[in-house]
């Protein structure tokens, strides 16, 4: 018996300050979602909610009564794990179609909060799972953790400014070509060097930005996703390694050894390999990131990222093209769903002026204290 | 949503001047801040805590440009230290341009609110690791 399972249905809103709350947002993109696929509510049974504030109230709006549901919390590492779960779940035979719906008002609640302005980042007292070791020294936010990290790969490999900036570039320049990426303006090495720093060594646009936006996607069954309108983009596997024990400090190995493994574990699921990747859609809440999970999966050699993505070989005509809609560092940061949006419309042939000729199988991966991958695939 | 771990030791300790880690009771491996349960032997509530050289190698270090809290304003930096008994711990330096993979050594700032470790050179260990 088959078993696979393929996302049938997108939807997504607009990405940006929008003033609206996070369920609402997530609703907006059901209901785009299920029109994309054509279902009713009622051919919906299984919902999982991501940073939603209240599934209840997001299924009751929407009429959905389901067999299976799950809300995951607010991370966006957790965004591979959904589709893991809910592909799981689809293979078991516990739903048969799932709806997957994220929102996020981040941008919106922090300007509620006075947080001056438009915060690159978020910060907090609470930092960390042992705040009481982190706080007195002013160790506040997520960009640090990565601005340690960079500082630690530059000390082990030589990693230079450039080539970290080379990131930017190159995502602004995909975006350029993504008529919904919030940052469309030519992005020059010398602009990424004359920008501050805001945790150095990470400057302005090492940074995504926090914004609001929805995103939903519907997976089902193969055999029910050959019925709907578009081409099934299969879940041909997904896998996810934590590091939490000692979470509060930067890896020693940049998550190497976790993106290592989950790497292995989902080309011995879907019998492709690294060389069958078409593009990959890799977690850049800091550009950094990028880096360290190409080395990580094994694209290029520990320390040798930098040049690789300077040398062109991320980017659309390259090697293997990355964030082709322009990433979370210039599109939007929607915690992952955003790429993985990004990688059914590429699969479907939808990507318009940034299309990768021909793809049929891309990559999606996040390199975090919980590590994931997911890959996504049209049939051989 | 945050786990609080018991790190009383550690603040007391430098409140006396004294750099307190833990480590497993029970099979000795490194183990800070304390677990409930030794990811190595599972032994429960068994860490010990011992009073280090306060020596150690700078790991890696951040400087913030951006105040984020009024007690904390930029620019200052943030430093991960590697212990020499195995600990990494979060901490000030006395010179924001002291080298990734310096040897450094802990001076404890005892009377500030919270207590605070800033590390400097160590002249004694010389070169870089």
């Amino acid at each position: 018996m088959d078993t696979s399972v393929a996302v049938v249905g997108l939807g997504s809103t607009a990405y940006g300050a929008l003033g609206r709350r996070a369920d609402d947002l997530a609703g907006e993109a059901l209901r785009a979602a299920l029109a994309d696929a054509r279902l009713v509510p009622g051919e919906v049974d299984g919902l999982l909610t991501h940073r939603v504030d209240s599934y209840e109230a997001l299924a009751a709006e929407h009429g959905l009564d389901p067999a299976w549901t799950a809300a995951l919390p607010p991370e966006g590492r957790m965004t591979g794990p959904a589709l893991q779960l809910a592909a799981t779940a689809l293979r078991a035979g516990q739903c048969h179609t799932v709806a997957l719906v994220y929102g996020n008002d981040s941008r919106t609640r922090g300007a509620t909060y006075g947080s001056g302005g438009s915060g690159s980042t978020a910060a907090g007292e609470g930092y960390g799972t042992t705040p009481a070791l982190l706080a007195p020294y002013g160790m506040t936010s997520p960009g640090a953790f990565s601005a340690l990290m960079l500082a630690r790969h530059r000390y082990r490999y030589g990693t230079t400014e450039r080539q970290l900036g080379a990131v930017a570039t190159t995502w602004r320049a995909h975006a350029r070509l993504n008529p919904a990426a919030m940052r469309r303006d030519v992005l020059t090495v010398d602009d990424y060097l004359g920008a501050r720093f805001v945790v150095e060594p990470l400057r302005l646009f090492d940074y995504c930005q926090i914004n609001d936006g929805g995103v939903a996607v519907v997976l089902t069954t193969l055999d029910r996703a050959r019925d709907r309108p578009h081409v099934p983009v299969q879940v041909l596997g997904a896998a996810q390694r934590a590091r939490l024990t000692g979470s509060d400090l930067p890896p020693d190995d940049f998550w190497a050894g976790a993106l290592g493994e989950v790497g292995r574990a989902v080309a011995r699921a879907s019998g492709r390999d690294r060389d069958a990747v078409d593009a990959l859609m890799v977690y850049d809440n800091f550009s950094p990131n990028v880096l360290f999970t190409l080395e990580g999966l094994g694209w290029c050699a520990p320390g040798e990222a930098g040049g690789w993505v300077e040398d062109g070989h991320a980017a659309l005509g390259g090697t293997l093209p990355c964030n082709t809609s322009g990433g979370q560092l210039s599109e939007g940061y929607l915690q992952g769903w955003a790429l993985v949006a990004e990688a059914v419309r590429q699969l479907r042939g939808d990507g318009g002026a940034r299309q990768v000729p021909g793809a049929r199988t891309i990559q999606y991966a996040c390199a975090a204290p919980v590590t994931s991958t997911v890959l996504f695939g049209r049939e051989a | 949503m945050h786990v609080s771990r018991t790190v009383s030791e550690h603040v007391e300790g430098l409140r006396r001047g004294e750099l307190r880690v833990s480590r497993c009771g029970a099979c000795g491996v490194p183990a800070f801040p304390p677990p409930r349960l030794c990811p190595r032997c599972g032994a429960a509530d068994a860490a010990t805590w011992f009073t280090a050289s306060g020596r150690g190698v700078l790991w890696s270090v951040a400087v913030f440009h951006r105040t984020y809290l009024p007690e904390h304003p930029a620019p200052y930096p943030v430093a991960v230290v590697e212990l020499v008994e195995g600990p990494r711990l979060v901490a000030t330096l006395t010179d924001p341009t002291v080298p990734v993979g310096c040897a450094v050594i802990a001076e404890i700032d005892a009377r500030a609110d919270p207590p605070r470790i800033a590390f400097r050179p160590d002249d004694h260990e010389g070169a870089a690791r």
